[in-house]
Order: structure tokens, then C-alpha cells, then sequence
């Protein structure tokens, strides 16, 4: 299964959201990372069949989304990054009604939604008002919907927003454990959240694709520009001002920097591993 | 789709909203089930003995009955116990001269004018007033038989009017001539006829804040996204949305009518269904229908008004990106013509004004009027009766409108 983005482009008036984005989606987890308003989202949205491009397209195994249509969209598991919910449903309710629109059986649904709600934690209150649950339950339950009809392709904008650690690290671990044959497509602008479990990660920047490779190999591109320093603490401002200093961290007398910056920022600098972060630093460093 | 279509329901229904307002309206229609035209309630009793004195002189209205009416008004009036005193006599008499009236008319008064009060305002005199009015059903037909047939071909020349013209005096013909009219007690139809004109304060705002939100809450709380990025978003569910939205419209309107037939059946009764719904005031139906064809009629429209009604108000919650702005268009819309008082226009202006008024779905909704006179359109040379066009109309109107609904959703872009 291959899904490509060809050459597509979305336009709002004058502003670009999408710019010419290519890029071809393998099975596996894929992060997106991209600074807010970088285009992740209409990127997304074009890819859910929800919003049309101005112009190029989406295929699936070379085939148009837009021609499949039910086709694909019965592939498909979204979640939004600002999703509603029926306030009077109950969570059992929404389950059961995303899982007649995605063609799910009846039987089939009740044991789906049963399993899914034990999975994120929200089978003992199916029962309440969706309108009771806080912040971080309600994101658990649109997990649960974008998994319902157990889809060949997960879309999830920004899934783990309002989480807390733990359900963080437990999202981490569904999704983990379900990618296996399947296209996931994970955006999010916080960088631990693909850094553990994507397989290939892509860079957005103003609508393009800046960088894309391998989990393992994305920070390549900038092994020359990561570097730590002591400083004294009366230098810290300054090398603020002057560089992307992605950690800063007191050390005795002495205040030790990460600095993300093509120059050697000073002559007592040592070259150090870049991680996620600091890429993602060095690539949106003036929108941070 | 079953389920699609239950919780579509249970979504429009389950909102606090909803549900006081289905309490609302139910407790509202329910009062005014109760009470009679001066806004007092009913009593069973007067309500028992108006039924038993009208009802002995039920039948149908031909010449024996015509002179049996005749005759016992005449003994009435004749009888001396039903007159004033002399005293009383020459009190009205003198009453009569400063109001302009000759010595003489005043010396020549019949005796109508000195019945006792207590008998001109008595029950069962005043039915056999209504009863002596009604005797005159022929004669009316045919006096509005002979208007029609003039004012047609007046304002129409030629064959338009010469058609309409004949139309109007083979309907109003027919019922001066060859049919046969009945009397009876009738209240309970006339009851279940006025309420009628409540629907717009019932069915209607009940189908203004539930089905005005059947598409705009989705984009408005942004589960747009969720549903058409589905399998069925974009096909199933429209359809199982508009399904649930024609149930709801057709469950609250029939749940109306049920409680207005067993309420008013209980209360006033429904004896009388065999009578005829002219009073040649305020209606001059051109029909020969009976209370109970008339209602079954009625009901037809009202029903296609309904879903009119519904069309209407799905088409702007397609249209629309807030529940609130999607009730306030459809309110606006739909109930203009019957909440906000229209400037008198005459001449052209007010002759479209009133033409247009007809197809308004919150008049179809009523439906009631829409028989009370005879209305005809001279279409592609043949005349149709407006009481064919109007429901015509408002079925293809839903149609086009249900459709431009369907097809704004579908693409419906997901944006903000």
C-alpha cells in the first residue's frame, strides 16, 4: 500500500498553506513536524478527502482518494486536531455512531467499541454524558473513533494534546502496537511524541516539505551544528541572543548550554549528537 | 443505517432544549384544547347541552327540514310567553324613535323585536338561529355562484376568463343545486379546524430549534470533519440525517393532530362529521366537503406543509455555519408570514403579496384556510385549482431544496 501526495497545493487567497508538497507514504509510522500554521493540518484534511486542493492530488495505490471515495475513506482513521462531540452522547453513543458511519456491523461495533473503550481507559464511564469528561478523556475517546473501524490509514493532527505524561506515553504504545502493515501519519509539534515510535519523519515548513528521512538519519543533516558549552552565568543572555540554545542547564558555578547554530559558537564548543529537538529547532528557530 | 438514524434522533431530541420544549408545546396546545372562543375553559356541561340541542335538529337540509325550522322559529316567535309586556313594548318602541327610525317602521315592527331578552339570549334559540342560516345554504352557493362567475369575467377577458369563470359556477353550482347538505352539532370539527392555525407555535418552532441544527451544529462544533471523513459521511448519513429530520417532522405533527383528535373527540366530540364547512362569512369553499373530508383534506396539505416546513429549514442548516444564525434565517423565513404583521398593499403589490402568502410553507402547514375559498390558475390553457397547485409546489420545492441540501454538504470543506 503507497500512498502519495503529488505536487499538491493549497491556496487561501494570497497565502500558500500547502506549496507544491510531494512526498510518498510507506507502511509504518510517519511523523509530520511542523511549526503551527506550517500547513500540517489543511495538509491533512486534503489527505482525509475534507478539503479539496487547488491543485495536484492524493493517490492510493495510484488511484485518485477522490475517485475512490467510500473506498478510501473506509481505509481511513482521522484525528482532528479540534474535534467536537455531542455533548449528550454518551461516550458508548459516540463510539456506536462513528461506527455505523464507517460501515461497521452491528455486533462487529458493540465488540470494536467495547475494546477500544477498555483500551484508553473509558469503558467504566461509557455510560456518562461525553459533556462530564475532562479535557484529556474526551482526546482518549477520539482516539478511539479513529481506530473503530481498525483502518490501513491513521491520520492523527496534534492526537496528544491535553494528555498528560502518562497518557502520553500510553498513546505512544497503541499506536506503536497497531502500525504493523498499516500507514500512520502522526503530526504534531511536539518532537518526543514521533521521536520514540515514527519510523520516517518529515519536516513542513511554510507549506513545504523541508526534510524528510529516517528516524535514525533525520538528524544528519545538522551533526556539524550541535555543540555544548559552559558559560558563566553573566554570558547566558548573550549567547541567547546570538544562537538557538535549545538547553540550558545549571552546573556549580557554571551554566552549561546546548547550542543549535552552523557556526561554532565559541572555541571552548564541543561538537555533540543533534537530536530531534534541536533539528526541529534549527528549522523553525525564528517561529519559536 | 438504523443506527445512524437513531442517534441522528436522539441528537436532534436529547438536548435539554428539545426536551422542554416538546413539554412546552404539549402543555400549551393542551390549554388551549381547553378553552372555548372567549379564552374561558370548557365545561362538559355547556359543551352536553349545546350537542343535545343541536343535535335534535340534525339532518339533512332539504325543503321539509328547511320548513320544519321555519315553523318552529315561527312558534316561538309567536308564542306570547316569548314577548315582552306591552309596557316593555312601547319602552322599546320609544327607544327605537331616537335612533332615527319613522313613527311608522316603529308602528310596524314585526315581533322579532320584542322577543324577551332571556329567550334572544338563550342557547337553544341561538342554535335555531344558526339552524334558520343554515337553511339558506343553497341560496348563499348560488349567490357566490353568480359573484365568481361575474368578478371572473371582469378581470379576466377571453377564454381565461370564460374558463375560470365556468369553473367557479360548475363548483358553486353544484352546491346550490344538486347537493345535499347536512346540520348537525359540529363544534368538536370547528375546534379541531381553528387549531389548525396554532401549528406554526408548535409543530413549527419545535422543528425551527431541532432540525435547524441538523447539519449547522456539525460544522459549527467542528465534528464536520470527523463524520465526512467517514465512509458514509458523505453518503449514508446525509441520507439518514434528512430521514431522521422527516421523521421528526412527521412524529411531532402526527403527535399534534392524535392529541387534538382524542382530546377534542373526548371533550366536544366529533358527531357532526357529516356537516357541511361553509358559513359563506369567512369560508365560501367551493367543495363539497363534509367536516370530516374536509379535515381529512386539510390534513393532507397540512402534512405536505410540514415537510415543506422541514425542507426549508434543512436547506438553510446546510447553508449555515451556526446553529444560532441556522434558527434565527429559519425562524425569520418561516414565520414572517404569520408572526409580523404585513403593511396592507394594494393594487399589483398587494395582489402578488397575497398570492405569494398562499405558498409559504407555514401557511401550507396550516392548511386550514387553503379551502375556504375557490382559487383557480389558468396554466398552459386548462384552469387548475390552487388547492392542486399549492401542495404541487411545496412537494417539488422540498424536493429541489433537499436536494441543494444534500449537495451542500457533500461539498461541505472542512476550512476552520
Amino acid at each position: 500500500m503507497e500512498l502519495k501526495i503529488n505536487n499538491l497545493t493549497k491556496q487561501y487567497g494570497s497565502k500558500l498553506a500547502v506549496d507544491r508538497f510531494s512526498v510518498t507514504f510507506t507502511e509504518g509510522i510517519n511523523g509530520l513536524l511542523g511549526a503551527n500554521g506550517s500547513g500540517k493540518t489543511t495538509l491533512m484534511r486534503i489527505m482525509c478527502d475534507i478539503l479539496r486542493p487547488t491543485s495536484g492530488e492524493v493517490l492510493l495505490d495510484g488511484v485518485n482518494i477522490t475517485t475512490l471515495d467510500e473506498a478510501y475513506r473506509e481505509l481511513l482513521g482521522y484525528l482532528p486536531q479540534y474535534f467536537g462531540y455531542y455533548p449528550d452522547f454518551s461516550a458508548w453513543d459516540f463510539m456506536l455512531y462513528f461506527s455505523a458511519l464507517k460501515g461497521l456491523p452491528k455486533l462487529t461495533a458493540e465488540n470494536r467499541c467495547k475494546e477500544l473503550l477498555d483500551t484508553v481507559g473509558l469503558y467504566e464511564v461509557r455510560k456518562k454524558k461525553i459533556k462530564t469528561y475532562s479535557g484529556g478523556m474526551r482526546q482518549r475517546l477520539g482516539i478511539a473513533q479513529a481506530l473503530i473501524n481498525d483502518p490501513k490509514i491513521l491520520i492523527l493532527d496534534e492526537p496528544t494534546v491535553g494528555l498528560d505524561p502518562k497518557e502520553r506515553a500510553k498513546f505512544r504504545n497503541i499506536i506503536s502496537d497497531y502500525a504493523i502493515g498499516k500507514i500512520i501519519l502522526l503530526s504534531t509539534h511536539i518532537v518526543s511524541d514521533v521521536e520514540y515510535i515514527a519510523d520516517r519523519i518529515m519536516i513542513m515548513k511554510n507549506g513545504q516539505l523541508s526534510q524528510q528521512a529516517t528516524t535514525d538519519r533525520i538528524c544528519d543533516s545538522i551533526k556539524d551544528f550541535v555543540w555544548s558549552l559552559q558559560v558563566a552565568p553573566k554570558d547566558v543572555d548573550s549567547y541567547n541572543s546570538r544562537f538557538i540554545v535549545s538547553n540550558l542547564k545549571h552546573s556549580g558555578e557554571m551554566v552549561e548550554l546546548r547550542i543549535v547554530s552552523e557556526e561554532r559558537p565559541s572555541e571552548r564548543a564541543a561538537n555533540v549528537s543533534p537530536n530531534l529537538e534541536d533539528l526541529y529547532l534549527y528549522h523553525f528557530k525564528g517561529e519559536v | 443505517m438504523l443506527t445512524m438514524i437513531r442517534l441522528e434522533l436522539k441528537k436532534m431530541l436529547i438536548r435539554p432544549i428539545s426536551l422542554m420544549l416538546i413539554l412546552m408545546i404539549l402543555a400549551v396546545n393542551g390549554i388551549i384544547l381547553l378553552l372555548n372562543n372567549e379564552g374561558n375553559f370548557v365545561t362538559l356541561q355547556d359543551i352536553e347541552m349545546q350537542r343535545v340541542e343541536q343535535s335534535q335538529y340534525a339532518g339533512k337540509i332539504n325543503e321539509n327540514w328547511i320548513g320544519r325550522i321555519h315553523e318552529t322559529l315561527k312558534m316561538i316567535r309567536e308564542n306570547p310567553d316569548n314577548l315582552m309586556s306591552e309596557t316593555e313594548k312601547a319602552r322599546v318602541r320609544k327607544e327605537y324613535l331616537p335612533r332615527g327610525y319613522t313613527q311608522e317602521h316603529v308602528e310596524n315592527m314585526d315581533r322579532t323585536a320584542f322577543l324577551k331578552p332571556e329567550l334572544l339570549n338563550s342557547l337553544s334559540y341561538n342554535l335555531l338561529l344558526d339552524a334558520k342560516y343554515s337553511a339558506e345554504f343553497y341560496n348563499h352557493a348560488q349567490q357566490i355562484s353568480d359573484m365568481q362567475e361575474e368578478l371572473y369575467r371582469t378581470v379576466f377577458e377571453g377564454k381565461k376568463g370564460e374558463d375560470l369563470a365556468t369553473k367557479a359556477e360548475t363548483m358553486y353550482g353544484y352546491l346550490a343545486q344538486h347537493y345535499i347538505a347536512h346540520y348537525n352539532y359540529n363544534l368538536g370539527w370547528h375546534k379541531l379546524n381553528f387549531m389548525q392555525s396554532l401549528m406554526p407555535f408548535t409543530v413549527g418552532l419545535f422543528l425551527l430549534v431541532t432540525i435547524s441544527t441538523i447539519f449547522s451544529r456539525e460544522y459549527s462544533q467542528k465534528t464536520d470533519s470527523l463524520i465526512l471523513s467517514a465512509k458514509y459521511g458523505k453518503s449514508r448519513l446525509i441520507y439518514a440525517k434528512l430521514l431522521a429530520a422527516l421523521i421528526l417532522a412527521s412524529g411531532i405533527w402526527l403527535t399534534i393532530q392524535v392529541m387534538n383528535l382524542l382530546v377534542i373527540g373526548w371533550l366536544f366530540s366529533l358527531q357532526g362529521g357529516e356537516t357541511f364547512v361553509q358559513d359563506w362569512v369567512v369560508n365560501s369553499s367551493p367543495f363539497a366537503l363534509t367536516q370530516l373530508t374536509n379535515y381529512i383534506a386539510v390534513s393532507v396539505v397540512s402534512f405536505i406543509g410540514v415537510i415543506f416546513f422541514a425542507s426549508v429549514i434543512i436547506l438553510i442548516s446546510a447553508k449555515t455555519k451556526s446553529s444560532f444564525v441556522s434558527i434565527l434565517i429559519s425562524s425569520i423565513v418561516l414565520l414572517f408570514p404569520v408572526v409580523i404583521p404585513l403593511p396592507g398593499a394594494g393594487g399589483v403589490a398587494g395582489s402578488i403579496m397575497g398570492e405569494t402568502m398562499l405558498f409559504m410553507p407555514v401557511r401550507i402547514l396550516i392548511a386550514a384556510n387553503h379551502f375556504t375559498f375557490f382559487r383557480a390558475y389558468y396554466i398552459l390553457g386548462k384552469v387548475i385549482l390552487m388547492q392542486w397547485v399549492i401542495p404541487m409546489v411545496a412537494i417539488a420545492a422540498s424536493a429541489f431544496m433537499v436536494t441543494i441540501a444534500i449537495r451542500t454538504v457533500k461539498r461541505h470543506q472542512v476550512e476552520n
